[in-house]
């Protein structure tokens, strides 16, 4: 693992990451564990997430019924797709993060998850709302709530 | 599983029970997804690739948990762990793109 032509690095000295195949166990030194939990939890989180986005997709397919043709794959695909990135993201930002940890620098202050989550999302949310009023215009009206039970005046 | 910082010894502590609820969410989270493919492979007319994702994914809920389990316990005892933290990120990780492919391919 020595790269050529440079010095290895003295005991305890942290290294430099090479690239992103190398596993954050094999540069650096060993970081504060409660900042490694952490760092864990927080990929678990977004992990989470995208599950959540996924198992939303599936739902939609399942449960959602419009007149339109395609309207529920419009809704359920990106859904899917987007938790299938956010899910491949969030690994990355954990290996820099665990790089950064080991590195002793400062951790990289990334808004790239956040941003695709929040742009993804609310762009599905618009798609979605033009969808259902879409399928309520071409439909007719909605189906009116039961009338509450009358009594008769006695 | 614990460090000299500032002359305090810091142990995993209480953060490693937090990692460890949160493996424990996130292998309630597969389990989950496995049960919902279930019902959407069934509505969508593919039951048996439906049933597979959903076992395939319940069975990995279960490995999930248990590596969660495993984790808590290697930090309190200060014992190597089964998979390296890389290993079993990467796992839950081409688990979640995986599910996503499934649901895909049923839900299309």
């Amino acid at each position: 693992m020595s790269s050529g032509g440079g010095s290895d690095p003295l005991p305890g000295q942290a290294t430099e990451p090479r690239d992103d195949d190398t596993s954050p166990g094999d540069v650096g030194r060993e970081p504060d564990p409660r900042f490694s939990f952490a760092n864990e939890r927080t990929f678990l989180a977004w992990n989470r997430t995208a599950l959540s986005l996924i198992a939303a997709g599936a739902a939609a397919a399942a449960f959602l019924r419009v007149g339109l043709g395609g309207a529920r794959l419009i809704v359920a695909l990106p859904l899917i797709l987007l938790g299938s990135v956010l899910s491949f993201a969030s690994y990355r930002e954990w290996k820099h993060n665990e790089h950064a940890l080991r590195l002793d620098r400062p951790l990289p202050y990334r808004t790239r998850l956040s941003r695709l989550l929040g742009w993804g999302v609310a762009v599905i949310a618009v798609v979605t709302a033009v969808l259902a009023v879409a399928d309520v215009l071409l439909s007719g009206a909605p189906p009116s709530p039961p009338a509450a039970p009358v009594r008769a005046p006695r | 599983m614990s460090v000299e910082r500032s002359g305090v010894r810091v142990g995993g502590g209480r953060a490693a029970e937090r990692t460890a609820l949160a493996w424990n969410r996130s292998a309630l989270a597969v389990g989950t997804t496995g049960g919902l493919l279930v019902k959407a492979g069934a509505d969508e007319g593919s039951l048996l690739t439906g049933l597979l994702a959903g076992a395939t994914l319940l069975a990995l809920a279960l490995a999930v948990w248990l590596y969660g389990r495993g984790a808590y316990r290697r930090a309190d005892s200060g014992r190597a762990g089964l998979f390296a933290p890389s290993v079993a990120h990467a796992g839950l990780t081409a688990i979640s793109v995986a599910t996503g492919l499934l649901a895909a391919v049923i839900v299309v």
